[in-house]
């Protein structure tokens, strides 16, 4: 049994004779100091100095003068006389030499350190110089496949949720109050509703993301991931440790940002936070979900992957440009490493990450889409022209066309240049997640919903509910095996979870803003989508990071790659004689 | 109000978090250290009649403030003061785990050693002598393998022995 | 400089499952620190894992590193043996 208590360990690393004589000294000289003496550990404190710590010297040299500075500098140089330039290097060569030597007494194993561990055995597979990349890609597979399919069934059920039974509970309850029909009636549902959807709709997204992004880091795949990718981030111009942001930036840019702090310099942060814009955050997915449901229902999934690997793409060339213009004459930090040894993730581990990470974007985001909801909700209820009243303004009437039409030549030569798509995109740069919302409420009233079919019953409602959620999570769990590439011959049928009049409505509206050429208009969108100028969550964040400089660069830069990209796609597309 | 600060200090990839997470539960928050974007997670420990505050410094190989994170965890131990320190290991990698040890040695603040992956090192045939590695650096060891809750137990209970044999001891040098 | 008479090469040049030891690390100051505080202390003995263009996975006692091709170019190597 281990005795404990409160005191201090007993033990020191002892360094060679020469280093301590000089450390007793210094020692010594700082215990006349009683700044110094109150607030450090001394002979921590001069080992520090001999490490280098200029940070330290300075407080030193502050605390005691010129002759305390001159007695440092005369110790330094008598001990780099002796070991060389790199007394640092010496100092840990020490430490590791006092820890040999009870690591040796401590420790005894059967076989030599050489030995090939487990682990080392899954590496010569999974690391494999040819197996490596196709094995990596395929993980990138399964955590797109994670997000899209297995998380979909369940962004289904919280959609119906929120706009079946909960919508008539409201509706009901007004009606109770006599509000029904009113201009309360019309922000609850239209606005509060509306936003508190938008938010919740992300929840099983992030959660299938952040648990796929726990697995992959606490099993020790993630730093394979970036040993892996090194070469190829090397043309990039960043090397493999940058490819955890820019996976991170799948999910969320905002904390793809924030994570390029783990990068050693500034130029390799800079350089990965203008890169991880353009991995497709989770935030637009709901979008390609939409519009590609609509325009190519047949090739829906390859549509949002080819996107995804679109955004890839950019990455890699604006990485080269950038790497040739704004960064010559920086080379990449060196690329160092560790990969721990595999192991099967800890369950708590990977729950608290997902649960803590999902809920830090939750509360993040809600006050700004709520606000967006209510903003959008007013603008379109306000009439501008035309008779009707507040909250009852013909769409194409409201305040909001009337912002959005400003915008909306802007977008002319990409073939959208609708009001309703560029009001989405306007929006959209307040959060990506507010562009669907945008999309469904400026169409709605055109969109002649379908009032409540069947009458139910609030009992009805509550079994409702929870009878979706086990349909939800028996059609992910169809998904399952065929993520892997067995088809059990259910879920094979994609549910059609957009409204019929919404879809008309849309594809009539990308029709004639593009002249007829509805398909590729709606391809330049969901390329303008996908790089176009991140959210104000993440350009916040990228100015705190970066400073006010970079923003710009950032938000006209990407405004300006979108644009141009969305422009070939359609003016190309059209002299191909596409779509 | 917490009445102790405990600081968890460690190498990355070492299981801290697991530990983090077991002993404080869900009773954590999650932040960030004042004007810096490293995050900071602390939680509530409850010893006897003590509540301790458990802080989850970054996962660092050295303390040696040479980046961002080892300034974080080393201005923590430095200026904070924390009354006592848990340096969890890994001891499937026991060396390079105890370089961070022999820093932590240095800073003059009471330690705890949190053995972890024993279960890793029990596969590979590994045989630590827990009272030899106590004896040599007069410090507790508690050996764990914290993703199966081992250990845990014996960890809290050195705690509390060490909270309750001298309390706002070696507490001195707060900035 | 007392150097020992040996035969050093860059680690990058040593190909896979060649076993060396450390001799010096060149060029960055930071960086060699860095590796030295992984335990890539001149006298360490390194096995080469894995190369996958130019990156190389070493082994370091109980340590396995990722190390990019300009690291592995600053580290030199001598034989084992």
């Amino acid at each position: 049994m281990t005795v404990a208590q409160l005191t201090l360990p007993t033990a020191q690393v002892s360094y060679d004779a020469p280093i301590e004589a000089e450390l007793e000294r210094l020692v010594e000289l700082f215990a006349l100091q009683p700044t110094l003496a109150a607030a450090y550990p001394l002979r921590w404190l001069a080992v520090q100095i001999f490490e280098g710590d200029e940070g330290l010297l300075a407080e030193v040299t502050a605390a005691g003068g010129p002759s305390l500075s001159a007695e440092i500098t005369a110790s330094m140089q008598r001990l780099q006389a002796r070991y060389g330039e790199d007394l640092d290097i010496t100092l840990v060569d020490q430490r590791y030499r006092f820890v040999h030597a009870l690591a040796g007494k401590v420790l005894t194993r059967p076989g030599s350190v050489h030995d090939l561990t487990m682990s080392d055995r899954v590496d010569k597979v999974l690391t494999n110089r040819f197996l490596g990349v196709p094995f990596f890609f395929a993980m990138m597979w399964l955590v797109f496949k994670l997000t899209t399919d297995v998380a979909g069934p369940f962004v289904d059920w919280v959609d119906g949720v929120i706009n079946g039974p909960i919508s008539n509970w409201v509706i009901g309850l007004l009606g109770v109050l006599g509000l029904a029909g009113t201009w309360v009636e019309s922000l609850l549902v239209g606005a509060v509703l509306a936003g508190v959807g938008g938010v919740l709709v992300f929840v099983p997204v992030l959660f299938a993301l952040y648990f796929a992004l726990a697995v992959l880091e606490d099993s020790g795949y993630m730093a394979r991931a970036a040993f892996v990718m090194d070469r190829f981030m090397h043309r990039l111009g960043l090397h493999g440790k940058s490819f955890l942001p820019m996976i991170v930036g799948f999910g969320c840019t905002v904390p793809a940002i924030y994570a390029t702090r783990t990068l050693d310099s500034p130029r390799d942060r800079l350089l990965t936070g203008l890169l991880v814009p353009f991995m497709s955050c989770s935030a637009r997915l709901p979008v390609y979900v939409l519009v590609a449901t609509i325009f190519f229902p047949a090739q829906a999934g390859l549509v949002i992957f080819g996107l995804y690997l679109t955004g890839v793409v950019m990455a890699i060339v604006i990485g080269m440009l950038l790497q040739k213009t704004l960064f010559r004459n920086q080379p990449p930090s060196p690329f160092v490493l560790e990969l721990p040894p595999y192991r099967i993730p800890a369950w708590r581990t990977v729950w608290v990450q997902m649960w803590s990470r999902t809920a830090s974007f939750v509360q993040k985001a809600w006050t700004i889409i709520f606000a967006t909801s209510i903003v959008i909700w007013l603008l379109l209820a306000i009439p501008v022209r035309g008779a009707g009243q507040f909250a009852q303004a013909e769409m194409d009437q409201s305040a909001f066309a009337l912002l959005a039409r400003g915008v909306s030549p802007i977008f002319a030569p990409l073939g959208f240049g609708n009001w309703q798509s560029s009001g989405a995109l306007t929006t959209g740069f307040v959060a990506k997640e507010v562009v669907v919302t945008t999309m469904l409420q400026t169409y709605h009233l055109d969109g002649g919903e379908a009032e409540g079919a069947v009458p139910t019953t609030f009992i009805e409602d509550v079994t409702g509910i929870f009878t979706s959620f086990g349909t939800a999570v028996v059609d992910a769990l169809k998904v399952i095996p065929q993520m892997v590439g067995l088809n059990l011959g259910a879920a094979e049928d994609e549910e059609e979870f957009v409204p019929e009049g919404l879809a008309t409505a849309i594809q009539a509206n990308f029709a004639a803003s593009s002249g007829g050429h509805a398909g590729l208009a709606a391809l330049a969108f969901l390329v303008f989508v996908l790089l176009y100028t991140p959210c104000m969550v993440a350009t916040a964040a990228a100015r705190h990071e970066f400073g006010p400089r970079w923003i710009w660069v950032s938000i006209v830069g990407q405004f300006g790659v979108a644009w141009l990209a969305a422009l070939i796609v359609f003016q190309g597309g059209r002299l191909l004689g596409l779509g | 109000m917490a009445d102790l600060t405990i600081a968890l200090a460690g190498n990355p990839n070492v299981g801290k978090s697991t530990v983090f997470n077991a002993l404080t539960g869900m009773r954590q928050h999650v932040g960030n250290w004042p004007g810096k974007t490293v995050e900071r997670k602390e939680g509530q420990l409850t010893l006897g009649t003590h509540t301790a505050t458990i802080v989850d410094l970054p996962g660092t190989y050295s303390l040696t403030a040479r980046s961002l994170e080892e300034q974080i965890a080393r201005d923590f131990i430095i200026r904070e003061r924390p009354d006592a320190v848990v340096n969890v290991l890994d001891v499937a990698n026991l060396e390079r785990n105890l370089y961070l040890t022999a820093q932590l040695l240095e800073m003059e603040v009471p330690l705890v050693l949190v053995l972890n992956m024993v279960d890793v090192a029990d596969a590979r045939g590994l045989k630590l002598d827990q009272p030899a590695l106590a004896a040599a650096l007069g410090v507790p060891v508690v050996m764990m393998a914290a993703s199966r809750g081992q250990g845990m137990d014996e960890l809290k209970r050195v705690l509390s022995q060490l909270i309750a044999s001298a309390p706002a001891q070696a507490r001195g040098g707060i900035a | 400089m007392m150097q020992p008479v040996q035969r050093t090469l860059p680690l990058a040049m040593a190909g896979t499952g060649a076993r060396v030891r450390l001799v010096e690390v060149t060029g960055n100051q930071r960086s060699a620190r860095r590796l030295a505080e992984l335990g890539m202390i001149p006298g360490s003995h390194l096995t080469i894992m894995n190369d996958h263009g130019g990156t190389l996975l070493i082994a370091v006692g109980d340590t396995r590193l990722a190390l990019g091709a300009g690291v592995a170019h600053s580290v030199l190597v001598s034989a084992l043996d």
